[in-house]
């Protein structure tokens, strides 16, 4: 990571305290300029929590957070940012535009324009007299994204944005999302549906009971989540060095007492018909990849056995 | 802060609670005229003995012998605590839409100093206060003409010191509403605290406990006190009293609903 390189979030020690319990730990969060960063979590481990520090809604107990290398308290910093935490917050008598026109002057805002075209954006623009009271879910998501546009921030803090809508309303998020990410701006993103996540975020963080687990890239995600033989066999210790002995340039990990994992084996055919013809017996075999659910769950459980440093050593039990 | 205050007025032109309460006020006066217009004049007598409450209007004629509009407004609006009711009633519908409604978290994410909602909020209440108290007065007047001048005009100058002493006084009971729906993001609670604190009901039982000991001076000091028993002209300096008290409420409630609020998480 370049000690130069600008980040449009970084957090240093974050810490929340609710009775005594800690909700976010200690949390060191960078975001790069230009990412699109999925915030992953159980319910109640801190994701919103996070989020709403980073808006300014909730006082941190200690640490820091830096938006776009100044604190977050800077007036002008909270001009940068574009919030959707949790639901929307609507004005239920209000109608779509009159929703955004009252956060428009709430920022001081004198083109309405930008109104019209951000609702135009985000499909909203034929919901005309219709109260957001009488909004489906999905509606009332999607014109919480567009509030979280209005000024045109460079950050989005969006917060389960996908939350209630139909699968096409899902795509034309994501492809907007997409589309806001190529005029250079950075998103931090939560949602449980990974995905969906999967789909568009460039970086990952996990978070349990408050404290970031992992962080990573895509790259960095694909490379943990290659391709892998998983082999069962009645025993582990023949058939580790007859495996080794016979596929050179190949990484074979062990995972229990039954289970071998080999990256970079082409197929497997052979590799059986070795290990039976030495006596050794295999219950079952196969191909695997993980996804990014797979791979969550697998640090969650990490971090549960106290290995949060080597994500492999998990996998097994979830694939 | 301007910027929270033009939010506020968008809201407040498009809110309907504040057009019924309008209303309302609006009804009460219309009613207190017409009781009014059967208690002194010989065709509402004649009226009232139709519909069988003439008696006891007959009773109230002789109280109501020296009124003024002014006089009469103070009695329609303020001698009850109608005003502040409503007015309380209004703002703490207000103020715990921004809480209920979520909205509060768009704009506590741009407004990093959270004392400029506070005094956004104040100034809104101010502006209503403003308008109802100029309206429902005017249109006292106007209803006076109607029912054919039933009561004199007060003086020019003494209407601008009672209305400038309502004006700051509902604004300072404004900003108690507005703490205590900061306090407790209740508009249940902000409306019952509108009732019992407009209406004076706090300050009669706790001056018929205080008034055992003989030390109910400080009731002088109260918004009630200041609305219901004002001066109605200025007579001297010690007229003022009143608007220093009112003054020092205002800031109090401000001050206190804004780190009530910095302290709070949204």
């Amino acid at each position: 990571m370049d000690k130069n390189e600008t980040f449009a979030v970084e957090t240093v020690a974050l810490t929340k305290i609710y009775k005594g319990k800690a909700a976010v730990n200690h949390l060191d969060l960078k975001v790069r300029e230009g990412a699109i960063y999925g915030f992953i979590g159980r319910n109640g481990a801190g994701k919103s929590t996070t989020l709403k520090m980073l808006c300014g809604l909730v006082k941190p107990a200690e640490g820091e957070i830096r938006l776009f290398g100044k604190p977050v308290q800077d007036p002008f910093v909270a001009r940068r940012i574009g919030c959707l935490i949790e639901s929307a917050g609507l004005y239920p008598k209000m109608t779509a535009r009159q929703n955004m026109i009252m956060k428009a002057r709430c920022m001081g805002l004198s083109d309405e324009k930008s109104v019209d075209r951000i609702l135009e954006r985000t499909g909203l623009s034929d919901t005309g007299n219709k109260p957001t009271k009488l909004f489906s879910m999905g509606m009332k998501q999607r014109l919480g994204v567009a509030l979280a546009l209005l000024g045109n921030p460079d950050l989005l803090i969006l917060d389960e944005p996908i939350n209630g809508l139909d699968p096409e309303g899902v795509r034309e998020i994501r492809q907007l999302i997409l589309s806001l990410n190529e005029e250079g701006k950075t998103f931090l993103i939560s949602s449980h549906i990974l995905g969906e996540l999967s789909k568009i975020s460039t970086h990952y963080g996990i978070i349990k009971d408050g404290n970031l687990v992992d962080q990573i890239s895509r790259q960095e995600l694909g490379k943990n989540c290659a391709d892998y033989y998983q082999i069962e066999v009645d025993d582990v210790k023949r058939s580790l060095p007859l495996i080794e002995e016979h596929l050179k340039n190949i990484q074979a990990e062990v995972q229990d007492n039954r289970t071998i994992r080999i990256y970079g084996l082409a197929e497997g055919v052979a590799l059986n018909r070795l290990l039976v013809e030495n006596q050794i017996q295999v219950y079952a075999s196969g191909f695997h990849h993980m996804d990014l659910e797979e791979y969550f769950l697998a640090r969650m459980d990490d971090s549960h056995t106290g290995d949060s440093q080597n994500g492999k050593k998990g996998e097994e039990k979830n694939v | 802060m301007f910027n929270l205050l033009r939010m506020d007025l968008y809201r407040l032109r498009r809110s309907r609670s504040a057009y019924i309460c309008f209303a309302i006020l609006f009804l009460v006066t219309v009613i207190c005229f017409w009781f009014t217009w059967m208690t002194i004049t010989p065709e509402g007598d004649k009226f009232a003995e139709k519909i069988g409450i003439a008696e006891p209007l007959r009773e109230d004629s002789l109280e109501m012998e020296g009124y003024d509009s002014l006089l009469l407004f103070r009695e329609i609006a303020m001698d009850g605590g109608a005003y502040s009711a409503i007015l309380g009633i209004w703002v703490a519908l207000f103020v715990c839409l921004d809480f209920q409604s979520g909205f509060m978290k768009n704009i506590m994410s741009l407004h990093r100093h959270r004392w400029k909602y506070v005094i956004s909020k104040v100034l809104t209440a101010g502006i209503l206060s403003f308008f109802y108290l100029v309206l429902q007065y005017a249109f006292c007047i106007l209803l006076n003409l109607l029912f054919g001048h039933l009561i004199p005009f007060a003086d020019f100058r003494d209407i601008l010191f009672y209305l400038a002493n309502a004006w700051l006084n509902t604004t300072a009971f404004s900003a108690l509403i507005i703490m205590v729906s900061f306090f407790t993001r209740s508009s249940t609670a902000g409306v019952l605290t509108a009732l019992l604190f407009g209406t004076g009901f706090v300050q009669a039982l706790l001056r018929s406990f205080t008034s055992l000991f003989h030390i109910d001076g400080w009731q002088n000091y109260t918004l009630y006190y200041n609305l219901v028993y004002a001066p109605s002209s200025y007579t001297g300096i010690g007229s003022l009293r009143i608007f220093a008290v009112a003054f020092v409420f205002l800031i109090l409630y401000s001050g206190i609903a804004s780190i009530c609020l910095s302290r709070q998480d949204i």
